[in-house]
């Protein structure tokens, strides 16, 4: 599935004298399978613009297409769109209500129009997928912990089935092992052939796992490209907020220190062991 | 989606009623209700309105504003109006079946939506133009003697403004769940009403959740800071009393001896008014008889 927007614009009270533009004319197109990372400072419109790719806010200009049809056309079916995006909310553990978790997890599929049963298996699937053992099915969602909620939270959005999956800040909040986790279970999905959009405003994780980098600010796309390009750029970055991720910095440390080392497109960890190891052999 | 409740809002600006003691403006709108309830009479619900446009015009709210808040109580006034006109016993204009118009049913009809429009209006600019803040401290100031007879006013006082503290934060958290259960294909918009209330479930869970989570928060991180009650507290705003406090003072009083002599002295006046209606609808139709003679 091509999720596509072009010019999207939404504006905040926009009946009021002086409205705020929370996304400003963004036009970009996000095709199937792809792993992007959508970066930018607090307030620059990460979670808006998730909002608009979701159908929960009506654009005041501009479209959003989903392969290729107008999501806020009048005749468009919304339950395809909602089959085919799913969306993770910033601290989705709070949207827990059910007695049980195999119950919560329900909630989607049988919104869609699933037979209990089936519903069911869709939900088991979901659960195991996230690390979730059977004997806790059964359990309240209040009987876990924070982590655990909110695996339980995303089973239930992956539960539906979506080709496209939005995750705003999954990973805040989360203690490093925690974080690892979620990363590397949105690998997985990826490699599964799910479109992930990452939200988030840490630069080492989007660096890491993404193949696209989409850099925000006050509501515009600054920077469109893959990791190393996008982190290429690290003084525009700083400017307005944000920064390279920490191994970019360390090797430049490194140089300024004396030795002969190459710091361009350093991203992960594992780039900046390999070019110490290059230049110390 | 849950931004157009404009009623108990308050609005931001520089008036003299902006400025004045909380403590005040808290007498002041009783007294004002107080005195739409004395008398029934026209006169009365004249000067009222001279009163309150005047106030109006002085706290600089926009009256489109004010109106906007008022949408709701429209029913309210209609049910109000159509009792009136069609219950009361007098001097009947028109009858047919069951239904019988008088015109004193007109005028009490008018008079009541005078004093209900006029009793919203006369409250809501007490919350238009004082902050919650300013509002609870002028209420636990206000009930202080109370707490001879061991009335707990400033725990009272302290669980308002946490209150209304947490209003707007709830109220973002509610479009969140919303958004969140929306987009796992919850039906918050369905024509059945069982389908609605029922839909309702996976809202209000979490927001009851959360909003206990936050109770607990809270009352760990005042009892960190040594929170225990109202007794030796001292306040960072002490209210006092001014020159504009006295002279609102002085005009309020006028305002309410001005009702009361107008009320007693023009006791007769609503059964004038209903005969001159009468003249008047007779002259009328006399009027019209002869034109067309």
């Amino acid at each position: 599935m091509e999720l596509k927007t072009e010019n999207l614009t939404y504006e905040y009270e926009s009946n009021s004298a002086t409205p705020t533009r929370a996304v400003d004319g963004v036009s970009f197109v996000i095709p199937g399978g792809e792993f992007l990372g959508i970066v930018g400072h607090t307030g620059s419109g990460k979670t808006t613009l998730v909002q608009l790719l979701d159908g929960l806010l009506k654009p005041s200009a501009g479209t959003v297409y989903l392969d290729g049809e107008d999501i806020n056309a009048k005749n468009y079916s919304r339950k395809k769109m909602r089959a085919g995006i799913g969306i993770v909310f910033q601290y989705p553990e709070y949207q827990l209500f059910e007695s049980t978790i195999l119950k919560d997890v329900c909630f989607g599929p049988k919104n869609q129009g699933l037979k209990d049963e089936e519903a069911e298996k869709v939900a088991v699937e979901a659960l195991k997928r996230v690390g979730i053992k059977e004997e806790q099915f059964e359990l309240s969602p209040f009987e876990l912990s924070g982590g655990q909620r909110r695996r339980v939270a995303i089973a239930g959005v992956l539960a539906m089935q979506p080709k496209i999956l939005i995750l705003d800040e999954p990973t805040a909040g989360l203690d490093p092992a925690g974080r690892e986790e979620m990363l590397s279970l949105m690998d997985e999905l990826n490699r599964d052939g799910m479109t992930i959009i990452l939200i988030s405003h840490s630069m080492e994780d989007v660096a890491a796992h993404a193949s696209r980098i989409m850099v925000l600010d006050k509501g515009k796309v600054f920077l469109d490209g893959a990791p190393a390009e996008v982190f290429a750029h690290v003084e525009e970055l700083e400017n307005i907020g944000l920064a390279a991720p920490e191994a970019y910095y360390i090797l430049e440390e490194i140089r300024k220190a004396g030795l002969e080392i190459e710091t361009e497109n350093t991203v992960t960890v594992e780039d900046a062991v390999s070019k110490i190891k290059k230049s110390l052999c | 989606m849950l931004k157009d409740i404009t009623l108990g809002q308050y609005y931001r600006a520089e008036s003299v009623i902006h400025r004045l003691d909380p403590r005040l403006k808290l007498v002041g709108s009783l007294v004002f209700m107080v005195s739409l309830f004395l008398f029934n009479n026209p006169i009365c619900y004249l000067t009222a309105a001279v009163f309150l446009v005047i106030v109006i015009a002085l706290s600089k709210i926009p009256v489109k504003f004010m109106l906007r808040g008022m949408k709701g109580i429209v029913f309210l006034l209609l049910i109000t109006v159509l009792y009136h006109v069609l219950f009361t016993t007098g001097t009947v204009i028109v009858e047919f079946w069951i239904i019988h118009i008088t015109y004193e049913g007109i005028l009490n009809a008018l008079m009541m939506f005078a004093r209900l429009f006029m009793l919203i209006v006369g409250s809501s600019i007490l919350t238009l133009t004082t902050t919650p803040t300013k509002l609870t401290d002028g209420l636990e100031s206000l009930f202080k003697p109370l707490k001879i007879f061991r009335v707990p006013v400033h725990e009272m006082a302290m669980m308002m403004s946490i209150a209304l503290r947490f209003i707007p934060i709830l109220m973002e958290e509610t479009d969140r769940i919303m958004k969140a259960q929306i987009a796992r294909g919850a039906d918050l918009g369905s024509k059945n009403i069982f389908v609605r209330v029922k839909g309702l479930v996976p809202i209000l869970v979490p927001l009851f959740v959360s909003a206990f989570r936050r109770a607990g928060d809270l009352a760990l991180a005042m009892e960190a800071r040594c929170y225990n009650g109202g007794e030796g507290r001292t306040k960072m705003k002490v209210m006092h009393l001014r020159l504009r406090d006295f002279i609102s003072m002085y005009i309020l009083a006028l305002y309410l001896g001005a009702i009361i002599v107008l009320g007693i002295f023009f006791k007769g006046l609503p059964a004038i008014v209903c005969e001159d209606m009468q003249c008047g609808l007779e002259f009328l139709i006399a009027f019209f008889k002869g034109l067309k003679g």
